[in-house]
């Protein structure tokens, strides 16, 4: 599933690249995807700010309904993040099926912070994983990935020229995810 | 109340409504444990259900995209 979700995201990736006007910034811009999503993919996409006090402790996310896609953001998100997030949200929309959804909200939510689970994921905690994955082909593509961990681009660097955060610029670039994200690997 | 009770109550809410899938970003310095990422869970969720949230108008329109013709 994740390598077909970054498969996904090249393919929107070049969609963006056709009809963005400032397409080869390293910078991509999320307003722009979501105009791509919108104009290719699904009818009602919106982005809510949560805009009244509910304390500091919830995430953001997206609620699914038929042909309508509401994207939750902190209001108080850092920009990189919220860039980040809604980008992996749209993703969400781009890979949503019957087979990745899950209304056990609470079940969900155990299962995506397990970290150490022995059982195969359900498909939908794979596919938050898969967004993720997307999200990151389409602001910092794995090829690009590749070569400045070949040139030893500073971290800090690639966090301003990608306009991503450090810690997961960090993540993205470890050998690991490098490997298990690489095209010619049969898991990614 | 717990959190894994206001989530039941709030997803039957939702499900009536039509909801068909709830995803989840959570900042793992403040939502890692279960424990906290239940509870903001249940916020967020809390917070849509009662229809807490401004629709963010920055992101209506971009300003830098030739609009492709949208398809049949």
């Amino acid at each position: 599933m994740i390598g077909a979700a970054v498969s996904r995201a090249k393919e929107l990736s070049e969609e963006y690249n056709h009809y963005c006007r400032d397409n080869t910034a390293t910078r991509r811009c999320e307003k722009e995807l979501l105009w791509c999503g919108q104009c290719f993919e699904m009818p009602t996409i919106r982005v809510l700010d949560l805009d009244r006090d509910i304390g500091d402790t919830f995430p953001s996310g997206i609620f699914v309904s038929d042909g309508a896609y509401d994207i939750l953001v902190r209001q108080d998100l850092d920009p990189a993040y919220r860039r980040l997030v809604i980008c992996k949200e749209i993703f969400h929309i781009v890979l949503d099926s019957p087979d990745v959804r899950n209304m056990d909200i609470a079940s969900h939510v155990e299962e995506v912070v397990a970290d150490l689970s022995e059982e195969l994921p359900r498909p939908s905690v794979i596919v938050e994983f898969a967004a993720y994955a997307a999200a990151m082909e389409f602001l910092f593509p794995h090829a690009e990935r590749v070569k400045h961990a070949a040139l030893g681009t500073p971290l800090l660097s690639l966090a301003a020229m990608y306009d991503l955060p450090v810690d997961i610029i960090d993540f993205y670039m470890s050998e690991t995810m490098i490997e298990t994200l690489d095209p010619g690997n049969g898991d990614a | 109340m717990n959190a894994k009770k206001r989530l039941h109550d709030v997803q039957v809410k939702l499900v009536a409504r039509g909801v068909k899938d709830v995803k989840f970003f959570f900042d793992k310095a403040k939502l890692g444990l279960p424990s906290k990422a239940l509870e903001g869970a249940a916020n967020l969720t809390e917070a849509y259900e009662q229809g807490r949230f401004s629709v963010a108008h920055d992101y209506v329109k971009p300003v830098d995209f030739v609009k492709p013709a949208i398809r049949a």
